[in-house]
């Protein structure tokens, strides 16, 4: 758990004051169920099988992450 | 596959969600692309939160700090602080990231590969043993099951 609730990081205390303009159009945003679909991973130029696996790894706990919602 | 610049490591100007609004477009910010995938004909980017804020207290699991000469080495002029609790996950496209189709597609930098092993193991850590502890923007969502 996070046991220091106290120091939450200030809401985007570096970002730049040019917000999106209101209705910016997200085209593959408005795709719910989007992240149900099947996955792919590049391989990096040089990779190795290992280092590979290890990433693929990282997005499959991410993936099995965002479908239990 | 859209055509998809970014790599799990790089850091990168985004319009960065805000909690107040978490599906939309958020100000310029520079996001750490965590993990980096093709869905479908899409390309989709896990981006975790940065801030030049200093961190105070104790760091929680995820949460590193980098100073300024490691800072520099990624391409950013002050030390910052990277969050890997609050991720947005988000299409690749040009709402998204407003450099996307500029020169360097706005990556201002890259972790170092021994940095990435660390921030890899740490988001699997979390999503795996303290998923509570995420904080998911963004608005790509699993379809809602019955």
């Amino acid at each position: 758990m996070d046991d220091t609730p106290h120091h939450a990081l200030p809401q985007s205390h570096d970002a730049e004051p040019d917000l999106a303009p209101p209705g910016t159009p997200l085209h593959i945003a408005a795709a719910p169920g989007m992240l149900d679909a099947e996955h792919t991973v590049d391989r990096e130029p040089g990779e190795s099988d290992e280092r590979y696996r290890s990433r693929c790894e990282m997005v499959a706990a991410l993936l099995e992450y965002a479908r239990r919602g | 596959m859209s055509s998809n610049p970014y790599s799990a490591g790089d850091f990168v100007w985004s319009h960065y969600p805000q909690r107040e609004n978490p599906a939309r477009p958020g100000p310029r910010h520079i996001g750490y692309v965590a993990a980096s995938v093709g869905v479908g004909g899409a390309a989709v980017v896990w981006l975790a939160y940065t801030t030049s804020q200093p961190w105070t207290g104790t760091r929680p699991p995820g949460v590193y700090s980098v100073d300024r000469d490691a800072a520099a080495g990624m391409g950013q002029s002050r030390p910052f602080t990277l969050d890997l609790r609050r991720v947005a996950v988000v299409p690749v496209a040009a709402e998204w990231f407003p450099d996307l189709d500029a020169s360097g597609h706005g990556i201002v930098g890259r972790a170092p590969e021994r940095l990435r092993l660390v921030y890899e193991a740490a988001v699997t850590g979390l999503v795996r043993r303290h998923p509570d502890n995420i904080e998911r923007l963004g608005p790509l969502v699993p379809r809602p099951r019955c």
